[in-house]
């Protein structure tokens, strides 16, 4: 027994199938277009990272740099800290100075203070005595000053002065680029030997 | 049989056959069209993360690249060292000039070298007078413990002995704290002028 289709229903038929074959065919074509040019930006876009890639690896390879200038710098500060650390003086412990020397009536102790140019430093001065001294003093004078006193055998300008007294001093100044001398005197008019317990901290701060 | 059928029976199937293609190409292009439809997923992906990848080392050569001023600050850096160094020296350095300094029967001057950790001191002493000088270098505990118990100190380098008819005398000091000292000395007892020179120059490594 035959099949039998109509006309129209083969015509629909036909339509459809036609339409489906014309739209995916226009996908696939449009597909295929933009498969292209993807692949043409694709091709674009590892050309250019190629040619960034070696650039990188020049520029890292200079990388070297970067370390050669965090040594420059730690180089620079070590040298500012151990300049500081070994114009600080005596030793602290709690913020009470504890390192002593005794000092004969008329005696005294100094301590030089070298501040470069281009640089401030932060002097804290902590002295105290044992037993108890009413006379020792502690000043600060200029290099200068110092020694146009000591050659001319009189008593120099100072730039600070204090009594230690009791008990004790904790002092901060702030010293310009020069050379300066800590002094801590036992004069002569004391009628005794005094410990003295110092503490100077010196701190460079550089331009 | 109707008037608008048609019947495949008796002649060739042509109907069908032009259908069964047109289902087979629809088919081949639906085919075609998903697999580039793949294809082309499969390369955006590749694209996007490619993208990506060169827009990170772009950031990252951008940085370095930036630091290309690296050059410049690190030779500024290493000026700064060596001026610090230079300027320490200068500082440590003392001259009368033209000037004579007047030591009275007693008198003294001191010139203190303080030498970081890590650097040397060559320092080059040089004195000028009628008169003999006594030039000493001390270490400034020796110094301080001298003074503070009224004895003599212990001396690093006396250059009194040096003295002829003037003094020049270059010294290498190590780390630490050291005071040149020019004194009139007792049994003097006439004022002596003098001329001082001390060049320093630190080597720190």
């Amino acid at each position: 027994m035959g099949k039998y289709i109509s006309i129209e229903e083969y015509a629909i038929t036909l339509v459809v199938l036609s339409v489906l074959v014309l739209v995916f065919g226009i996908m696939w074509f449009m597909e295929n277009m933009g498969y292209s040019a993807l692949e043409q930006h694709y091709a674009i876009l590892q050309s250019k990272y190629q040619s960034l890639l070696v650039q990188y690896e020049i520029a890292t390879s200079n990388s070297t740099l970067l370390q050669l200038y965090k040594q420059s710098q730690e180089k620079y500060n070590d040298l500012v800290s151990a300049l500081s650390s070994v114009e600080s003086y005596g030793d602290w412990y709690y913020g009470v100075p504890i390192a002593s020397v005794d000092i004969k009536p008329g005696g005294s102790v100094m301590y030089p203070i070298v501040v470069p140019g281009s640089c401030n430093a932060t002097v804290e001065i902590g002295v105290s005595v044992y037993p108890f001294n009413p006379n020792v003093y502690v000043y600060v004078a200029t290099l200068s000053s110092m020694n146009e006193a000591s050659r001319t055998l009189k008593a120099p300008t100072m730039l600070y002065k204090w009594q230690v007294g009791s008990p004790g001093i904790d002092e901060h100044i702030t010293l310009e680029p020069g050379v300066y001398i800590v002094t801590i005197l036992n004069p002569v008019t004391s009628q005794s030997s005094t410990t003295v317990f110092v503490g100077i901290t010196t701190t460079l701060h550089c331009g | 049989m109707s008037k608008n059928t048609l019947n495949e029976n008796n002649s060739f199937p042509w109907s069908t056959i032009i259908i069964g293609v047109l289902i087979i190409v629809a088919s081949v292009f639906c085919m075609l069209w998903y697999g580039s439809n793949y294809n082309y997923s499969i390369l955006k992906q590749e694209y996007m993360a490619l993208q990506d990848k060169y827009q990170s080392l772009l950031v990252q050569y951008e940085t370095l690249n930036s630091s290309s001023s690296l050059v410049q600050a690190y030779e500024q850096l290493e000026s700064k060292y060596h001026n610090f160094i230079n300027t320490v020296a200068d500082t440590e350095s003392y001259s009368t000039g033209f000037n004579t300094i007047r030591l009275l029967p007693g008198g003294y001057v001191i010139y203190p070298i303080v030498v970081p950790s890590g650097c040397n001191a060559t320092v080059n002493i040089w004195v000028g007078s009628f008169y003999v000088v006594d030039v000493y270098v001390m270490t400034l505990s020796s110094l301080n413990t001298a003074t503070s118990s009224l004895t003599a100190p212990s001396i690093l380098h006396n250059l009194t002995d040096e003295w002829t008819g003037g003094l020049e005398k270059k010294i290498t000091l190590g780390p630490g704290v050291y005071i040149i000292e020019l004194a009139n000395s007792p049994p003097s007892e006439v004022n002596i002028g003098a001329y001082v020179t001390i060049t320093t120059s630190l080597q720190c490594k």
